[in-house]
């Protein structure tokens, strides 16, 4: 049904991304891995949004509340300034 | 009963003793409150994202465990009142409804996190004694090199000193 909605809604664009917690299921989201959230990093420390990372709406809550734990313990920064 | 886990940053310029007595403070804090401490674990001195009281590293500790709420706030006013704690977070796990069965977890990771260590130790052991393999040929040859060169050197002060014995 998914590859249906797909295929209707965008012939122009590429592919809808996988979230990638769903397609492995042994990763887990953790906010003491700060080298997993990274990943869900803009260059100034933004956290990506759904819609570019392609995280479903769980795991994508998940990240940002680790973001945002690892935030508050100095684990990552909430502004990038040396870019 | 929720499991909790308790992160707290300690200044980078600290004597061990201090911070062992800090520690265990903390973990005492737990379980003088019948708390039930999982695990004490010193993730070792971090750098900080960004500046915290102007330092730039912490030392990093994590406190996993088992409680009730009171328990929280008693180890939050203690971490409050501690001087050289720079900062503090407290997350919620999730519910424990079998304590026993959280605790035989608990030593089975534990258990498997020190295998993984010491098989990583092992490695880097390993690594090292083939590095100081290679560092002795290595110095070896060049002993065998420096050895060759004076010699060069010498010769090559010779014939300066001839071609000057020749000017005068």
């Amino acid at each position: 049904m998914n590859d249906a909605k797909e295929t209707k809604r965008s012939p122009r664009f590429s592919r809808r991304k996988l979230c990638r917690f769903c397609a492995d299921k042994s990763l887990k989201v953790d906010f003491h891995d700060v080298q997993t959230l990274k990943l869900f990093l803009s260059e100034q420390g933004k956290i990506i949004p759904r819609r570019i990372s392609g995280n479903c709406a769980v795991h994508q809550h998940q990240v940002g509340q680790a973001i945002k734990r690892a935030r508050q313990l100095a684990l990552l920064p909430y502004v990038q300034t040396n870019i | 009963m929720r499991e909790y886990e308790t992160v707290y940053i300690l200044r980078p310029d600290m004597t061990e003793q201090e911070e062992a007595a800090i520690n265990s403070r903390l973990a005492e804090v737990v379980t003088r409150e019948k708390g039930h401490l999982l695990k004490q674990a010193i993730w070792g001195k971090k750098k900080l994202a960004y500046e915290i009281r102007h330092f730039n590293k912490g030392l990093y500790v994590s406190l996993k465990y088992v409680s009730e709420a009171p328990v929280v706030q008693e180890l939050e006013r203690n971490l409050k009142i501690l001087e050289p704690v720079i900062r503090f977070g407290t997350f919620r796990v999730g519910e424990v409804e079998n304590l026993q069965e959280r605790i035989a977890r608990q030593a089975k990771e534990d258990e498997e996190e020190a295998a993984r260590l010491a098989q990583q130790r092992e490695e880097a052991a390993e690594e090292a004694e083939e590095q100081a393999v290679d560092a002795a040929e290595e110095s070896e040859s060049t002993r065998q090199v420096e050895a060759a060169e004076p010699r060069e050197e010498d010769s090559g002060q010779d014939a300066g000193d001839e071609t000057e014995a020749e000017e005068e």
